[in-house]
């Protein structure tokens, strides 16, 4: 059974801001418990989410779904989600799939912080 | 349940009736037979040794009694004897008659002549005077008695009475003065055994109905339990799987009890897994139909060039489709997608956009007004975080162009003549993430020379993976269509989805795979 670890934690830098950690592999069976803690961030009304990915080794459909099933909901209290850590490999599948005209990503956790204030 | 929905019969249909074949002697009747035949047994050889016994201490009892007797008569009687005084002799004899047990004594002279004789019951033929016959019959041997004395078991002549006879010699001062002989009845012998035998067989019943009694006692012990195992077996036969025995008991019943609990749980789980295997091949199998129906039945025929068409479902059903659509001018919509959904709802996901997507084809003009009415139409009502990637390609066999527009979908190859490989890949959001006004796609036009052949498919070509973790990869996939060109696409197909399956080596391939190939042939 491949694993999914999920890190959640504010940003040192900006409280305001939850850092996802995602680690191992994201498919449609991991997605479930991490859809449990969109749900649970939304409802403690964080809004502001960087997702790392850069300890990701797999990402399925499912797994790339689920972060536009959340996003419209994050966007409509002000917030989003920006990703940071990217391989070139899931780079590719984020600009074949039209993602980086949906999300924004960056290098690093904090140029993304710095996106989150303008 | 859900099961009955999807034509799984219910657990107890799956039953057979149970023959319990035939039924022979119950335990009961068995355990009584044998129970009964013991108990008899040891009472007849209890009572036979205490018939013997009793027979041999009466026996000795009578002998004791007659020696006695008879040596006081022969004592007694000497002085009568030697005065051949019949009187006193007879006075004698009667006296020995006093004894119950008695039923004759006699006295003889040395003549063998009766001097006196007394019977206990009706006066005999025999006289004083007459020749006296001592009774005949076999001779016991008496431990203990002195050897002038005999006993015989004999049969007394008046009465018919079974009796021990007794001789004994009347001496006198070393003068033999005759012989005194006594009989003793037996009866009281016959008369106490049978007594004893009336008390050993009333006993005996009573015994043998305490134990027959006791044995249903005891066959209920056992029984009870083996009625509840068979019950419970009956029980689980007729498909109540949650049938338990309760057995607290420590002996072999008690483990067959916990045993039958054990295997009817394990029953039960089992049966569990196969109802959920069989739903969820069920519902693989649903999809699977819903899927193969979406796909065209044949291969369009267009003027000019020559199409061909593969698909293969993973084992986990995925959502690849592609598609023919006739259009307006003459020209040939060519469709492959790949649903992100998986089962039921990827196929469900997959029929919704290939219905839009058909209607659309038919009413827009440019590829990428196609895609972006499809997402407008399918985006609100497409379960949140599913998405449909799509190459929609529209052929104009006249003009030798292949209108593009991409949705989310990898970028199709096209093969020149001269044996180079292009990517030709649109950008574009994949259908159903976002509202029509964040959708982007663009419409590019490819145009297609004599010998051209344009290669689209699903990742799962250039994502199947070996048992190494390797990916087959664009690379491969593109050497694969230089190495193959030469063939007639029909063919083509074929060897491009065998270099794959070479490739992954039998590992199960994770996801469906799709391929489409249309190549200019003038």
């Amino acid at each position: 059974m491949n694993q999914l670890v999920i890190d959640i934690n504010p940003s040192t830098a900006d409280p305001s801001v939850l850092v996802f950690r995602l680690a191992g592999h994201l498919d449609a069976q991991t997605v479930r418990e991490l859809e449990q803690h969109y749900e649970a961030q939304v409802k403690a009304a964080k809004f502001k989410w960087v997702v790392d990915l850069s300890k990701l080794e797999y990402i399925s459909s499912a797994g790339l779904g689920s972060f536009v099933g959340v996003l419209s909901e994050l966007r409509g209290q002000g917030g989003d989600i920006l990703f940071i850590g990217l391989s070139a490999k899931m780079e590719k599948i984020f600009k074949v799939l039209g993602f980086t005209r949906i999300f924004r990503l960056f290098a690093d956790e904090a140029t993304a912080l710095q996106a989150f204030k303008v | 349940m859900e099961n009955t929905k999807l034509g799984i019969p219910a657990p107890s249909a799956l039953m057979v009736p149970v023959d319990l074949g035939r039924t022979g002697l119950s335990i009961r009747v068995k355990l009584a037979l044998v129970i009964g035949v013991l108990v008899a047994t040891a009472i007849a050889a209890l009572a036979t040794f205490v018939l013997i016994q009793t027979r041999e201490a009466l026996t000795s009892e009578t002998i004791r009694r007659g020696v006695i007797i008879g040596r006081n008569l022969a004592d007694y009687s000497k002085g009568a004897m030697l005065a051949k005084d019949p009187l006193q002799a007879a006075q004698f004899a009667k006296d020995a008659l006093n004894d119950d047990a008695m039923v004759s004594a006699v006295l003889v002279d040395e003549q063998g002549m009766i001097q006196a004789i007394q019977t206990s019951h009706r006066k005999g033929a025999l006289n004083v005077g007459d020749h006296y016959d001592p009774l005949q019959g076999a001779a016991l041997s008496v431990e203990g008695l002195a050897g002038d004395i005999q006993v015989i078991q004999s049969q007394d002549v008046d009465s018919g009475l079974a009796v021990l006879a007794f001789s004994f010699p009347i001496i006198k001062a070393d003068v033999f003065l005759g012989t005194a002989y006594i009989s003793l009845s037996q009866s009281r012998v016959q008369m106490v055994v049978t007594t004893v035998t009336k008390d050993v067989i009333l006993l005996a019943v009573v015994f043998l109905a305490v134990a027959l009694f006791l044995s249903a006692l005891i066959a209920n012990v056992i029984v009870r339990p083996v009625q509840k195992l068979t019950q419970g077996a009956l029980a689980v036969g007729a498909g109540k799987m949650n049938t338990r025995i309760e057995s607290d008991s420590g002996d072999e019943l008690g483990v067959l009890a916990r045993s039958f609990n054990a295997m009817t749980e394990g029953l039960q789980r089992a049966q569990g897994e196969m109802l959920e295997k069989q739903a969820l091949m069920q519902e693989l199998n649903i999809a699977q139909e819903i899927q193969q129906g979406l796909l065209p039945k044949k291969i369009p025929k267009v003027a000019g060039y020559e199409l061909a068409a593969f698909y293969a479902p993973a084992k986990e059903v995925g959502g690849d489709y592609y598609d023919f659509i006739p259009v307006a001018g003459g020209r040939l919509a060519l469709v492959v997608a790949d649903v992100s959904g998986k089962s039921v709802p990827g196929s469900l996901g997959m029929t919704m956009a290939r219905s839009v997507l058909r209607s659309q084809a038919l009413t827009n003009i440019l590829p990428a007004d196609t895609l972006r009415k499809t997402n407008e139409v399918i985006q609100p009502d497409i379960r949140r975080g599913m998405f449909v990637t799509m190459f929609y390609a529209v052929l104009d066999p006249v003009a030798h162009q292949l209108a593009c527009a991409n949705a989310g979908h990898n970028p199709i190859f096209v093969l020149r003549a001269d044996g180079q490989v292009e990517e030709h890949g649109p950008e574009g959001v994949a259908l159903g993430l976002v509202p029509a006004a964040q959708f982007y796609t663009e419409d590019s036009i490819l145009q297609v020379q004599t010998g051209d052949l344009v290669a689209m498919y699903t990742d799962g070509v250039t994502e199947a993976m070996n048992a190494n973790s390797e990916e087959y990869g664009e690379d491969r996939f593109k050497e694969s269509l230089q190495k193959s060109a030469h063939l007639p696409v029909a063919q083509m197909v074929e060897q491009l989805v065998a270099d794959v399956r070479t490739f992954i080596a039998g590992a199960p391939p994770h996801d469906d795979i799709t391929l489409v190939l249309v190549r200019r042939l003038a």
